[in-house]
């Protein structure tokens, strides 16, 4: 699976590139790429390591739920913030990202030995292995297994950001600002109520952002997402917070935010906070989070290559990043048929293998003359996920 | 004592919206409520008998702080005669009255922003629908404890304990800071 | 962060309270008159209740009193009587 960005389309702005290095690589993505999106339009597809055998590791998903793809971002010596999802990390000028847990290299990494070794490696391994000689623990099997473990390092010298907090009284707090959630604001703020609506994401429209086809009260998604923005932004009771996510409900409806300020600008303000939390107190909450797609198990689903279906559609419509360009879709319910028909329009032919199968959109895929394997169980024609092309 | 020797004790920085120290005659009264009424013909002005609401009159006002607890409030320099005349209107009484003129310093901070930069570090909501004009109450503010009182629609006038207003007054300017970005 | 009824100033953040322990804990009259067992119970013994549970509060940071309330120690919730469900 190599990804390439397409022609046309997407949320990003193609008229303002973006310079920024990958492990020493520059690459150039667009304003409104994530780092993740600006790679896999490159082609990257391998973007850390397991923690144990360091298995490559690619992207599995294109929001907060990524698992595999967690880098170190940096700015300075002192502001170095590891462990971050790429997938979250939105591309500025001159931005310095780094993949983490591997050595000498991502593409080529020592200590993959230990995959070929894992039948060795019972669970206590460590406990049972190392105990001999009694000196040696600290002299050499500690410093060598600590280098080998350990995602990755964090900053030695003291944060010189600041940090702000606040405190906020509101009527409605809407977690989420999705299609769920901006209705929600829309309706609370049309009494007068006093809302606060926050995103964890740069842009408000959650997954109508990955939608474009669909459609609100007969209005294309994105038209009401901008009317929606226009009518919240001229009510004086709305706050809406960008890049805000909310961590923790706590009693009597207390609802602490944090919000992202800066890790998004290229040259912040000197005396600007980096990030601010926010004690929300609201008479009522609408949480209004929306949902994320459980993965599939099968064996090597942690390949590079293997991605969730929304997260591809998320890719394409809301990045301009088409994530392969052969594609196999492992359908479990009929939002796999859409992503199939999206990529589908988007490039050359994607097989899709579905479990259970729905006229609609048969007759569909066959308007489009789409290939589709039919099988219950484990299909004959499985994708092998190690080197090859593989399934989403 | 004078406002430079309080500026330079405590440090104060200066701003457009902050003004600081405020100089002031400052008594905390305690007593039941008939000493309440007394002292307020003693001080020129009935004392307010709501919860968390501040009663003016002129230059002069007194602040709710608790069912048996007002601060009174005067131009600097006014100790001696309000002293005696509430001692005299008192008369009789159960009371106490303490000068804590130069215990707590005054801080005023004015401006549309005045709301914004409280809330930073104040957990009551302080819109005018739950803080209107003429409330006052202890609260906190950060990590110090402060009397906020709100005489107009965009002033507010926090008494601060004198150890803590260099705190309280860093905070305010560190908030104000934010709005750089 | 729980909001308390403070009696004479109405719902105020926690922030400004102090817990003062379980209430209707009454001091011996006669100390010296009283046994170990009694002064132990009036001093260490509390029932650290599962439900709605009598305790004191002070809004230290506001007027200053103490005052009594009923809160559900499973739920956070602050009761006006005990009937009240």
């Amino acid at each position: 699976m190599t990804g390439q960005r397409t022609t046309r389309g997407g949320r990003i702005d193609r008229t303002r590139p973006v310079s920024f290095t990958f492990d020493g690589r520059g690459y150039q993505g667009f304003a409104g790429d994530t780092l993740a999106s600006a790679l896999l339009a490159h082609g990257v597809r391998l973007f850390g390591r397991s923690f144990k055998y360091h298995r490559p590791r690619g992207l599995l998903a294109a929001g907060t739920e990524e698992p595999n793809a967690l880098v170190t971002v940096s700015r300075d010596a002192a502001r170095r913030t590891p462990n971050v999802q790429a997938t979250q990390v939105e591309i500025y000028e001159g931005l310095v990202a780094e993949s983490q847990n591997r050595w000498p290299g991502l593409g080529f990494d020592l200590n993959a030995v230990n995959s070929f070794l894992s039948p060795l490696l019972t669970s206590g391994f460590y406990y049972k292995t190392f105990m001999w000689p009694r000196f040696a623990w600290h002299r050499w099997y500690e410093p060598v297994i600590r280098a080998a473990a350990g995602p990755a390092h964090a900053p030695r010298l003291p944060d010189p950001d600041r940090y702000a907090q606040r405190f906020a009284h509101c009527d409605v707090l809407v977690i989420g600002a999705g299609p769920a959630g901006l209705a929600a604001a829309l309706a609370a703020a049309a009494t007068g109520a006093r809302v606060i609506l926050c995103d964890e994401q740069a842009e408000p429209g959650g997954s109508l952002l990955d939608e474009p086809a669909g459609t609100i009260n007969e209005r294309p998604a994105a038209l009401w997402i901008d009317e929606a923005l226009v009518k919240l932004g001229a009510q004086p009771n709305v706050t809406l917070l960008r890049r805000t996510t909310a961590f923790g409900y706590f009693p009597h409806n207390m609802v602490g935010l944090v919000e992202c300020l800066t890790d998004h600008l290229a040259t912040p303000a000197a005396a600007a906070p980096r990030e601010r939390i926010w004690q929300v107190r609201a008479r009522e909450v609408v949480l209004a989070t929306g949902a994320i797609e459980r993965p599939l198990v099968f064996p090597g689903n942690d390949r590079p290559g293997v991605m969730l279906a929304s997260a591809a559609r998320s890719y394409l419509h809301r990045f301009g990043v088409r994530v392969g360009s052969r594609i196999a879709v492992l359908a479990g319910c009929d939002e796999a048929y859409a992503a199939a028909l999206d990529l589908h329009e988007a490039g050359p032919v994607s097989p899709s293998w579905p479990t259970s199968a729905m006229r609609r959109w048969a007759r569909a895929r066959r308007r489009h003359g789409l290939l589709v394997c039919r099988s219950l169980n484990a299909p004959p024609c499985w994708p092998r996920p190690v080197g090859g092309e593989s399934a989403a | 004592m004078a406002d430079a020797t309080i500026r330079r004790i405590v440090g104060l920085p200066t701003a457009a919206w902050l003004e600081s120290p405020l100089p002031a005659t400052r008594f905390i009264l305690r007593g039941a409520p008939g000493a309440r009424a007394a002292a307020g013909e003693g001080f020129g002005l009935s004392l307010p008998e709501t919860a968390c609401r501040a009663a003016t009159d002129g230059n002069r006002a007194a602040l709710w702080l608790g069912p048996d607890e007002q601060l009174l409030l005067a131009p600097d320099g006014e100790v001696e005669p309000i002293a005696a005349s509430l001692a005299r209107a008192l008369q009789g009484h159960a009371y106490s009255l303490v000068d804590v003129s130069h215990r707590q310093v005054g801080i005023g901070i004015h401006g549309p922003r005045a709301e914004w930069l409280l809330e930073s570090q104040c957990p009551l909501p302080l819109n005018l629908r739950d803080f209107p004009v003429g409330m006052c109450t202890r609260t906190v503010f950060g990590k110090a404890e402060i009397v906020v009182w709100r005489p107009a629609e965009q002033v507010f006038r926090l008494e601060v304990w004198r150890s803590f207003a260099t705190y309280v007054a860093e905070l305010l300017r560190e908030v104000d800071r934010e709005s750089i970005a | 962060m729980l909001i308390i009824n403070c009696p004479y100033c109405g719902p105020r953040p926690e922030l400004e309270f102090s817990y003062a322990g379980q209430a209707h804990v009454a001091r011996p009259a006669d100390p010296s008159a009283t046994g170990d067992d009694e002064w132990t119970a009036y001093l260490y013994l509390r029932t650290n209740t599962r439900g709605v549970h009598a305790e004191r509060w002070r809004h230290a940071r506001g007027c200053a009193r103490f005052f009594n309330a009923l809160r559900d120690t499973t739920t956070d919730r602050f009761r006006r009587d005990l009937s009240e469900r």
